[in-house]
């Protein structure tokens, strides 16, 4: 009775949806699913050549990608010209979406039997859902902390904006940001809140850079620069493409003129350290001021600099201590460990540890013990701030019970039939 | 009829005993059965008075790789890396063969002593090597006894044959030939050859891991394995420095170093040093940079900081009362170690390491202790303070000489003298003393001493051949059966089923020996993968076997078992996976989590077996199929059983492999931030979850048959080896656990041949349409 009602309702579907009967097929899912096998191996295979966050922005974040066959391989040589066009993560995702609703509204049915079917599918679902809107909106940061020091803001991993400090006034700092997407126009800037105009010549998200002796040849990016230090240190630079690998170091660069009115002031030159501009100090005394470069305008100071894209945080980390142990007589790390204080926005404290395993999460954002050194007292923490994480948590669970159901369901069957009958087949 | 079930009952147990015998029992080829795990510590056949008891001397334990284990796995597991086996080789000489040939000749009329020498012979094993172009004999030295003479007499181990070397370009290099000198050579023979190796290892290192072509591998393995037999032979005693006498003479230390012609051992040096520290921290005053007291502190410091480097394991268990379980080289309990790298003494501050030191000096011992770790903690930037913590510790904390050094220099002597009494006394002793010390960590060296010895791998391997081999023969026996062999052919089956049961206990065994060694889940390493994908492919055969009793799951599943132990084994050999031998190393930080290696790891694990078991229950499918082109009979009951099995078996595998990719990506998230990252790994897991999806969907929608069925499971082998291995060879990462290239070939061996099976599955029926079509033609 229950069945029939079920089947009817499902003939019903059938008729109001008809025009979903062809995205339906399970042919089609086969054909998606054999694309997607393509498509994975393409790019796991091109994280050799490009990286992964390459071959993210090439095939998984994308409709379609280019392949060309690699030239090391048998017969590369011939198939290497040939570009092969490979469907891509978004419109492969895309059309499983629409292939699996289509099968929920048209063909699937409730029944005993098939529930654990249907909830598993649900759950897959939602992962591909989840998984598209994480890659829309992750973003990832990371944090950096001298030991016995405080911090109150992350920096991007990918990204990078020009901040001017006005610091007169030793009570008050006014600082103005100006993000890449307005850099990379590459054209005259004018901000109500700056006593300057400013005009970008060159902006590029990676560079090769040098100091090198004077009289030397110097590119065309760096022989307009006569103010700051790209001046006085005698730096030359020359652009590169972004380094997508996943160790590769991004030195983003700009090089800009300050305008007084129609007066020019000088040409600047600024680069940004992924590491953070702290580091610039290290490497030599000469660029230690890369970090704030200053420029007296009007009886005011100013400080310029490129810097990884920051964003402040209501709250703020104190480093109290790190831990770094390996497993005795051997080089193979057994613990990481961060020791902090947490200071709240209602200037309450909290005392945390970070390891591996074992993130802090807070404030919508979780940090990750990352990166340590030792001998220079500092941790670094990976954040990650990703609103959807709980999705894919959701939907596992979906799948779990699912499968569950199903497998339950299928082994008493057959261990009912086996019981009966244990003879040699 | 009763003769028939007698025959049946005679096949089974004799089958059974023989693979009890292969898995359990005593046998030839390893050195201790299931029986000696019941009695540990039973006392060892040889007279306590007439030979070392290198027994006990092998459940001694010590630390390396992280790892309290005994003496044993030490000797095994180094022993694996320089000669890929657990022996070493001595090439006997003429008189020495001779001797024993006119001991067998003379039979009957034998003192004791040469029966002794020959049954002593007898039970050793013995290869043919070539050397010098001519063949000479050589008996295998087992791994404890290697380890004995490499500690004790390294002259003596210096002339067995102990490194593999098969690479022709190096053997040139050492002005050898394969076919005329062989592939094993003793460290004697390598010596003259040092330097040559030394300087193209070095150039060899310059070049990217990647881009290293295969001589150059071999050369920098070479160097390795030499340097890790080196460090192993000073482990217990440094090596003597080259002390040059104006150089003793300036720092007034001529009178305090180890002389051979008067000292007994080196600890006699020991005591001397310790003699001079005591008067120091006595008098803190004398401690000046300039003092002629400091500065022999100083040489000696300097000196023992240099001995610490050439050590392979750490000897002296953490003392009780210090209580932080820290185990030490020999020269380490006597000064410490250096805190920054050597070269960084450069940037002391004298004055302020001077004044650094006197003020340390100045506190009690236990302030002192205090004190040396908060500078260590927080002024990891001033050497001279630093250093400054590590002198002070060699005169003030570090107190006498280690009782467990001078009994390793008794046992030394002992066994130089070959004083069997002696020797044995000193190693129950030394054993009493150094288990008592290592506290807990020493619980299980006994137990895997005797795992060491049992080999349940290699045991339950040869016996899965065994297991196949039944099963198969019950094939054989199929086609045009009459009753009388439908009955042998049951009895077979049966066997194959009870062997395959059997072996499995052996293999169960086997891995959780090993969990309880280390105390972790089956999976934590490729190693033990590999291990684990076999166990979980039998069991799941022998639950199909159970209700389906036609020794196909039998067959494959003692098929995949073999494969996997073979791999395993290959991978134990594996220089750049396993560096240190030991296939139980320590796990790193972000892995280090129980919880999530007992449950992603093993499920992902169990998802690759499953998929493999269908995949070659597809393959049984194909050649069933072709048999049946052949013989020119109908499929008829087996196909449904098939189809079925491969559909439920990859049910299972969905399941697994669906399930651990999932706990995969909450791990990932746990620790690394993000669900997903599309790292080579997670997408191998991935491809295995869509392929066994897509091949369970196109079975619901009937588009694939029996042999469509069979053929995607075929596929599901390569893409499982992909995901297994060939994300490995990629070289890009978080799972990349070392670049394995070695195995690249294989790997495309097995892609290729499983294309091969696909291939054969479409090919025979056309082949039989295009017979059938011109048979005919030729009767008319």
């Amino acid at each position: 009775m229950k069945a029939s009602r079920n089947g009817s309702s499902l003939g019903q579907r059938r008729k109001d949806f008809k025009f979903l009967l062809p995205l339906a097929s399970i042919r089609l899912t086969l054909t998606l699913l054999s694309l997607s096998m393509i498509l994975i191996f393409i790019a796991t295979l091109e994280q050799v050549r490009i990286g992964i966050r390459g071959a993210l922005a090439e095939y998984f974040e994308s409709f379609y990608g280019i392949w060309y066959y690699p030239e090391k391989f048998w017969g590369g040589e011939f198939l290497h010209n040939i570009p092969l066009p490979i469907p891509g993560g978004y419109l492969l995702g895309g059309l499983l979406i629409i292939n699996l609703t289509s099968a929920f509204i048209v063909r699937f049915q409730w029944t005993m039997k098939k529930v654990g079917i249907q909830l598993v599918h649900l759950g897959i679902i939602l992962l591909l859902v989840g998984q598209l809107v994480t890659q829309a909106i992750q973003e990832e940061s990371r944090m950096q902390i001298n030991k016995g020091e405080e911090s109150n803001y992350i920096e991007r991993f990918h990204g990078v904006e020009l901040a001017l400090r006005e610091v007169s006034d030793p009570n008050k700092e006014k600082v103005v940001t100006i993000p890449q997407e307005i850099l990379e126009n590459e054209g005259s800037l004018i901000d109500q809140s700056l006593p300057f105009t400013i005009k970008v010549h060159h902006f590029g998200v990676n560079c090769d850079f040098d100091i090198i002796p004077p009289g030397k040849p110097k590119s065309n990016i760096a022989k307009m620069v006569n103010r700051g230090v790209g001046h006085s240190a005698n730096l030359n630079i020359i652009d590169k493409d972004e380094d997508f690998s996943s160790e590769g170091m991004n030195f983003g660069y700009l090089v800009f003129e300050l305008f007084d009115q129609d007066k020019s002031i000088g040409n600047w030159m600024t680069i940004a350290h992924p590491a953070g501009n702290q580091v610039w100090s290290q490497l030599s005394p000469k660029l230690s001021d890369m970090s704030f470069q200053s420029i007296r305008h009007k009886g005011k100071l100013w400080g310029v600099t490129l810097r990884q894209k920051r964003e402040y945080l209501p709250f703020s980390i104190e480093l109290l201590d790190i831990e770094n142990e390996y497993y005795q007589g051997t080089e193979i790390p057994f613990n990481f460990e961060s020791d902090i204080n947490l200071h709240l926005e209602d200037n309450q404290t909290r005392r945390a540890l970070v390891y591996m395993n074992t993130p802090l999460r807070h404030g919508g954002m979780t940090f990750y013990q990352y990166q340590m050194n030792d001998a220079a007292n500092y941790s670094v923490f990976q954040v990650i701030n990703n609103p959807s994480w709980l999705v894919p948590y959701i939907a596992c669970i979906l799948v779990s019970i699912g499968m569950l159901w199903q497998f339950s369901f299928h082994l008493v069957k057959f261990l009912r039939k086996n019981s009966k009958s244990p003879a040699n087949a | 009829m009763l003769k028939m079930f007698d025959s049946k009952k005679i096949i089974l147990s004799i089958l059974l005993i023989c693979g009890l015998y292969i898995s359990f029992l005593p046998n030839s080829w390893t050195q201790n059965s299931f029986l000696d795990f019941f009695n540990p510590d039973k006392p060892t056949s040889t007279d306590q008075n007439s030979s070392f008891d290198l027994e006990a001397f092998s459940k001694i334990p010590v630390l390396r790789g992280g790892r309290v284990k005994p003496l044993d796995s030490v000797a095994r597991n180094i022993l694996l890396v320089l000669r890929n086996k657990r022996t070493a080789l001595r090439v006997m000489e003429k008189e020495e063969l001779a001797k024993i040939n006119r001991l067998i000749e003379k039979k009957g009329a034998l003192s004791e002593y040469e029966s002794s020498i020959l049954t002593n012979y007898r039970k050793k094993k013995k290869v043919k090597i070539p050397q010098n172009g001519i063949e000479v004999t050589a008996v295998e030295v087992n791994a404890i006894d290697w380890l004995s003479q490499v500690l004790f007499a390294p002259e003596k181990a210096d002339q067995l044959k102990t490194f593999l070397i098969d690479h022709d370009q190096v053997l040139g290099l050492l002005n050898r030939k394969l076919v005329r000198d062989g592939k094993f050579y003793s460290y004697q023979e390598l010596a003259p050859f040092l330097s040559n190796i030394d300087s193209s290892a070095r150039k060899a290192g310059e070049v990217e891991t990647e881009l290293r072509d295969s001589f150059q591998q071999n050369i920098i393995e070479l160097y390795r394995s030499l340097l890790m037999y080196k460090k192993l032979k000073h482990s217990l005693s440094p090596p003597d420095a080259l002390d040059r006498p104006e150089d003793l003479n300036k720092f007034g230390v001529d009178k305090l170093v180890y002389n051979p012609e008067k000292d007994e051992a080196k600890s006699d040096e020991y005591k001397r040093f310790r003699d001079l520290t005591a008067a120091l921290s006595q008098k803190p005053s004398d401690v000046q940079l300039e003092g002629k007291e400091f500065g022999k502190v100083v040489f000696f410091v300097d000196r023992y900081n240099q001995a610490n480097l050439w050590t392979e394991f750490l000897p002296i268990p953490p003392v009780l009362e210090e209580g932080d379980g820290k185990w030490m080289k020999v020269c380490e309990s006597l000064v410490g170690t250096e805190p920054l790298e050597s070269r960084e003494k450069q940037n002391i501050d004298p004055a302020k390491f001077a004044l650094t030191i006197r003020e340390l000096l100045d506190l009690d011992v236990k302030a002192l202790k205090k004190r040396i770790t908060y500078i260590r903690e927080n002024q990891k930037l001033d050497p001279s303070a630093l250093f400054a913590t590590q002198y002070a510790e060699a005169i003030k904390v570090r107190m006498g000489v280690d009782p467990v050094i001078l009994k390793y220099e008794n046992l030394a002597s002992a066994y130089r003298n070959q004083n069997f009494r002696d020797f044995n006394q000193i190693v129950s002793e030394l054993y009493k003393i150094t288990t008592r010390r290592a506290g807990p960590t020493a619980s299980a060296l006994s137990f895997e001493k005797t795992f060491n010895g049992f080999e349940p791998f290699y045991r339950s391997a040869i016996a899965y051949v065994l297991a196949f081999i039944c099963a198969s023969l019950s094939w054989l026996l199929l086609p045009n059966a009459d009753n009388r062999r439908k009955k042998s052919m049951q009895a077979l089956r049966d066997s194959a089923y009870y062997l395959t049961f059997i072996v499995f206990i052996c293999h169960t065994f086997g891995l959780a020996a090993r969990m309880w060694i280390e105390g972790r889940p089956p999976v934590t390493n490729l190693y033990s993968s590999a291990l684990f994908i076999g166990w979980a492919s039998v069991l799941l055969c022998l639950a199909t076997e159970k209700y389906i009793r036609l020794g196909i799951a039998s067959a494959m599943g003692s098929l995949i078992g073999f494969g996997s132990l073979v791999i395993a084994h290959s991978l134990s050999l594996d220089s750049s996976l396993n560096p240190s031998g030991d296939t139980m190393e320590m796990m790193r930080a972000v892995l280090d989590s129980n919880f999530w290696l007992a449950t992603h790891v093993v499920c992902i694990t169990i998802g690759y077996s499953t998929t493999y078991l269908a995949g070659f229950l597809g393959i049984a499918y194909v050649f069933y199929h072709i048999g049946c082109i052949i013989f020119s009979k109908p499929e008829n009951k087996m196909r449904k059983t098939l189809d079925s099995m491969i559909f439920g078996i990859t049910c299972f595998s969905l399941l697994f492999s669906l399930v651990g990719t999932v706990l995969g990506g909450i791990w990932a998230d746990q620790s690394w931030g993000r669900f997903w990252g599309w790292d080579a790994k997670e997408n191998g897991a991935l491809l295995i979850v869509i392929w066994n999806a897509l091949l369970l969907h196109a079975r619901f929608s009937g588009i694939a048959k029996t042999r469509g069925l069979a053929t995607i499971a075929i596929f599901g082998n390569v893409v499982t080896s992909w995901s297994w291995f060939g994300t490995n060879m990629l070289g890009v990462g978080l799972h990349s656990y070392g670049f394995m290239d070695k195995a690249f070939d294989y790997l495309m061996m097995f892609i290729l041949s499983q294309m091969i099976f696909i291939g054969l599955a479409y090919i025979f029926p056309i082949v039989q349409v295009f017979l059938r079509s011109s048979t005919p033609k030729d009767s008319t």
